[in-house]
């Protein structure tokens, strides 16, 4: 019975616009879905590199041997490491406090290292790790003691060989601000001769592993259950704050690049739920009249929608996987780089979202079916009613927003995404009908002219829900065309080139003149030298700090560890001030704070709350006046904590700096460490480069997203002119029995979708210019600057390809014989 | 003189589930310029099928038709449409009006595709004529059944059209709006001397006309 209905409603149309409408958003949701968790795979991977591993434990204490085991029983990598710090003595009698990494032949799981032939060389990748009585020494090392390469130094009971400079340790980054001393790497099978590490050593311990999804997800969980003491765990997220950035900028951007996908199909598969609901008035006007209780008529039409979902969902989920396939491969072209294999929930969970779609954006039109007036529809003097406003606006609003938030996975960027939507559907809808309404009012003498104005004038209901509809398609393709280009610029933009490459720190306030005198002769720029006081913190409002209180691995670490705090009398650049104000002129002297808004929530500290350091054995308390968001990956020198001057005045205090070197000026920084010994000089270039790699990835993934929501945005503007295609057919073939000819109803059509294109274009491109600029400012971070090409192209755009769309969707109407379209009507 | 319209050997055929249907079958027919023809037969038996056949508005399967000296089976669409366009009158039994145009409007329209000049003076004298000179412009859904059959007529003869094809034009009125468009229409047909094919179901009306055929069983015509 069901099918038979729906075979009969094929027929009539209707149903097949829903098909395609859902078939195209489960399709999108499927591939976009697959491809998106491949390449955010792929930029993980590429991020792990900073750990070295894809997941990292470590301990003050030997790692019981069973974590590496059950690792190793569920198919992942394992590689163990020891941190400690020692003294190195040359054959001289020089000695310096080291920091020795003692690593087995798997290190590192993810990335590699890089040493040179000479101190602060070209790294070549070491493809091993370094060999038996063999230590590779940072470059700043072989100055401070006075070596060369090949040197033979001395540490513990052991005498090793400084075969190679450590140019870069891909998982070094996450902590070279707090280590002081030069690092040293050694083989940990040759820990055991050198004597230093005893159980009462103090000693960082490390099991790296990488692997699979599936493989990390059983290890975590085993992990939740493995209850052991001053086990910390560490993962990509806890990656250092660059790639952290980058990641979350790249998960937003892809996460909203799905979800215009998803908001486009519904706006499609609502419309043709309207005009499918409006096809069936007849039938339901006949079943009612031969007694279907109104119960009885709205199961069967939800049934029908229901049916028609699922099999249109697997049918999409099938194509979608089928595409994700052809999306990938092209990307991985692009990239130079091989994709993870696919995973399937993408497409159960696109078949999910299929049905949820059907149900969410196409039910509301199929309730009123069974209360229309059956007298008003045989007498062919009223359609069904348009939907309850209240109940389609909560089942889309309820809709949208669960979809959203199964895409975004993330609340704030949820509701941030949903009040705009809301935003971008009031202000097309309205707009649209303003702007018909106005249309028209426009007089013009000719009627054949007239009837395309006042066609549109007339039908400003279905005029400003195909203004919306349209606007909504061209919105969508003008965000992740146009503003995608000015939105991941605007990101580039954030690392120009001549971003700082090279950190300085450790630099004594008697050096600054000397320093500065350096940059100046080697022709260097640098953004300044910014004052570092070395503080513990150790009370919140009065209250003693116990790290281990804290429910988080990261604010336990955020509060055992030595805060770099710094003072400043301006906000610096790459920072905005989310919360409480930045302190005036007349607040210097005063003794405030100024914390990054994530560290701040993490440890849940508020504005006004009271922190108390202690500084070479004083105790120091400011208040908290304002939250900052930091861009991490600017690469400016940038703090957790800064403070007013008057409040770490005649504090003890090193300086740091940042500055670009290029690459053929890199005997500059073996000169800068001759002639300044004690200061450290850091190389984050390869963390750039990360970033930028990152940019990269997420721009073509956004560019393969594209192609679906302008598939999505074809399935609208189909659902939209099926809306109308009955009226038209009708007044197609009065104007032919009149004696149009083909040329003038093709142009009226054309016309008449021109300017619904052109009206749409132009709202959904100030909408687009809105949203993006809302989205780079409070996503993103940074201030937009959309180009006037977005203009031209939602104008002329939509005019010209609404037009021709819907022309061509006319096509068979405007070519049957006229009869043919008067007897259908 | 040359008849202004004639049918010879004209058949209409459908694809049915079961089959091929003869809708009409071998049908003859010439109409002379001024002449009045109705044409009735029971509900299914093909009147406005060959109605829309003689106006070009539908190929037959099989036979020719021959309007104002054309061979329509020789003329494209567009041709056909030209050939409308202020020759031929439709007045249809659902009115088919333009929506989105106003009463005035709606018969400017038909003046501007047949290329006449004055095309607002003209509709505007029609539907005085008809006694719609207060409801000009109104747009269609605002006026009684009766009022859009009335700017339909004006529409219709707006072009002084030598043959006027007309499909159960009171067919949806109620009597005392049927009388009054049927007398509008006979006394603009007379008076603008048009040739008239009348499709109805109304004895009465088809009693005006100079002839009356039936359209049988079988598809077949008869006097």
């Amino acid at each position: 019975m069901t099918l038979r209905g729906i075979r009969r409603d094929w027929r009539t149309g209707g149903l097949p616009v829903i098909a395609l409408a859902l078939s195209v958003a489960v399709c999108a949701v499927t591939s976009v879905g697959v491809f998106n968790e491949r390449v955010r795979q792929a930029i993980q991977s590429r991020a792990a590199e900073t750990l070295g591993a894809d997941l990292v434990i470590q301990s003050h204490n030997a790692i019981p041997p069973e974590v590496a085991q059950k690792a190793l029983s569920l198919g992942l990598e394992v590689s163990q490491q020891v941190e400690f710090p020692s003294m190195i003595l040359t054959r001289a009698g020089t000695t310096r406090l080291v920091s020795v990494k003692a690593v087995d032949q798997h290190y590192p799981l993810r990335g590699s290292a890089r040493t040179a032939q000479r101190p602060y060389g070209d790294g070549e990748v070491a493809g091993m790790i370094p060999g038996r009585g063999e230590i590779w020494a940072h470059s700043r090392l072989f100055s401070e003691v006075e070596i060369d390469v090949g040197a033979t130094v001395q540490l513990g009971e052991q005498a090793f060989r400084a075969a190679r400079a450590l140019i870069l340790e891909p998982d070094g980054f996450s902590s070279f601000f707090h280590m002081a001393a030069p690092r040293v790497m050694m083989r940990l099978s040759d820990l055991p001769t050198t004597g230093l590490i005893t159980p009462s050593s103090r000693a960082h311990y490390r099991t790296q592993v990488a692997g699979t999804r599936q493989g990390l997800t059983s290890f975590s969980q085993w992990l939740d259950t493995y209850e052991r003491a001053g086990l910390e765990r560490r993962t990509v997220k806890d990656a250092q704050p660059s790639i952290r950035s980058a990641l979350d900028r790249a998960s937003s951007y892809l996460g909203l690049a799905s979800l215009s996908v998803v908001i486009v199909a519904g706006a499609g598969i609502f419309i043709a739920a309207l005009f499918y609901a409006r096809r069936q008035s007849t039938t339901v006007a006949i079943m009612r009249c031969l007694g279907a209780s109104q119960r009885r008529i709205l199961q069967t039409f939800i049934l029908r929608l229901v049916v028609v979902a699922l099999v249109s969902s697997f049918v999409g989920g099938l194509l979608g996987y089928g595409g994700q396939a052809f999306l990938s491969s092209l990307a991985e072209e692009k990239l130079g780089s091989t994709l993870p294999p696919p995973a399937i929930w993408p497409l159960l969970s696109g078949i999910a979202v299929g049905l949820v779609a059907a149900v969410g954006f196409g039910l509301a039109p199929l309730l009123k079916l069974p209360k229309l007036s059956v007298l008003g529809i045989l007498r062919g003097e009223k359609g069904v009613a348009p939907p309850s406003m209240w109940v389609t606006l909560g089942l889309v609003l309820l809709t949208s927003g669960g979809l959203i938030f199964w895409q975004a996975q993330e609340t704030v960027l949820t509701l941030w995404v949903m009040g705009l939507t809301l935003c971008l559907v009031v202000s097309l809808a309205a707009g649209g009908w303003v702007m018909l309404w106005l249309v028209g009012r426009i007089r013009v003498s000719r009627p054949s002219h007239r009837y395309v104005i006042s066609s549109l004038g007339r039908r400003l209901g279905m005029g400003s829900m195909q203004v919306l509809a349209f606007g909504l398609g061209i919105a969508a393709l003008l965000m992740v065309t146009v503003m995608r280009a000015d939105l991941l610029d605007g990101w580039m933009d954030t690392i120009p080139i001549g971003t700082p490459n090279r950190f300085l720190i450790n630099i004594q306030p008697d050096q600054h003149k000397a320093l500065q005198e350096f940059f100046v002769t080697e022709q260097i720029s640098s953004p300044g030298l910014f004052p570092m006081t070395r503080g513990r913190w150790v009370r919140h409002n009065g209250v003693p700090v116990d790290p281990q209180a804290y429910p988080t691995l990261r604010a336990q670490r955020f509060a055992a560890r030595e805060f770099n705090l710094t003072s400043s009398i301006d906000l610096p650049d790459s920072n905005r001030v989310v919360s409480g104000s930045w302190w005036r002129a007349g607040q210097l002297g005063d003794k405030l704070l100024s914390l990054e808004t994530e560290f701040a929530e993490s440890l849940g500290i508020s504005i006004g709350d009271q922190m108390t350091f202690r500084i070479s054995g004083v105790d120091l308390t400011g208040r908290v006046s304002s939250l900052r968001a930091v861009a991490w990956d600017s690469f400016q020198v940038n703090f957790f904590v800064i403070a007013t001057p008057g409040l770490l005045d005649g504090q003890p205090r090193t300086l740091i700096t940042s500055f670009f070197l290029s690459p053929e000026k890199s005997d500059t920084a073996a000169r800068l460490v001759r002639q300044f010994p004690s200061v450290t000089l850091f190389d984050v270039d390869s963390l750039i480069d990360q970033v930028r790699e990152i940019i990269q990835q997420v721009s073509v993934a956004v560019q393969y997203v594209f192609l679906f929501t302008l598939f999505a945005g074809i399935a609208v503007l189909i659902a939209a002119v099926q809306g109308s295609a009955t009226e038209r057919s009708r007044d197609a073939a009065v104007l032919r029995a009149l004696g149009s000819s083909t040329r003038r109803l093709w142009l009226a059509q054309f016309c008449e979708f021109a300017l619904l294109g052109g009206i749409a274009g132009l709202l959904a491109a100030a909408c687009a210019v809105v949203m993006s600029s809302i989205l780079a400012r409070e996503v993103f971070g940074f201030v937009l600057s959309p180009g006037w090409s977005v203009w031209g192209l939602g104008c002329a755009g939509g005019a010209l390809g609404i037009g021709l769309a819907g022309t061509a969707a006319l096509r068979r109407v405007l070519q049957r014989a006229p009869l043919k379209n008067l007897v259908q009507n | 003189m040359e008849p202004i319209v004639t049918a010879n050997n004209l058949s209409r055929q459908v694809k049915t589930a079961d089959g091929e249907l003869t809708i009409l079958d071998e049908i003859e027919l010439s109409v002379m310029p001024g002449d009045a023809v109705a044409i009735t037969g029971p509900s299914g038996s093909g009147k406005s099928t060959l109605l829309g056949l003689l106006a070009g508005l539908e190929d037959p399967s099989r036979g020719s038709i021959r309007l104002l000296g054309h061979e329509l089976s020789e003329l494209n669409q567009d041709e056909k449409a030209a050939l409308r366009a202020g020759n031929v009158g439709f007045v249809f039994q659902a009115f088919y009006l333009l929506n989105g145009l106003t009463a005035i409007e709606n018969v400017e329209i038909a003046l501007e595709l047949a290329g006449r000049d004055h095309q607002r003076e003209a509709a505007a004298e029609l539907l005085e004529r008809v006694g719609l000179a207060e409801r000009m412009n109104h747009y269609p859904p605002q006026l009684s059944g009766g009022e859009q059959q009335r700017v339909a007529l004006a529409r219709a003869f707006a072009v002084n059209p030598r043959v006027l094809f007309a499909d159960e034009p009171t067919g949806n009125l109620d009597t005392a709006s049927s009388e009054l468009v049927a007398d509008l229409f006979f006394d603009l047909r007379l008076q603008y001397g048009s040739a008239l094919l009348l499709v109805t179901h109304d004895s009465t009306l088809a009693a005006r006309c100079d002839r009356i055929l039936t359209l049988g069983a079988g598809g077949r015509l008869q006097s």
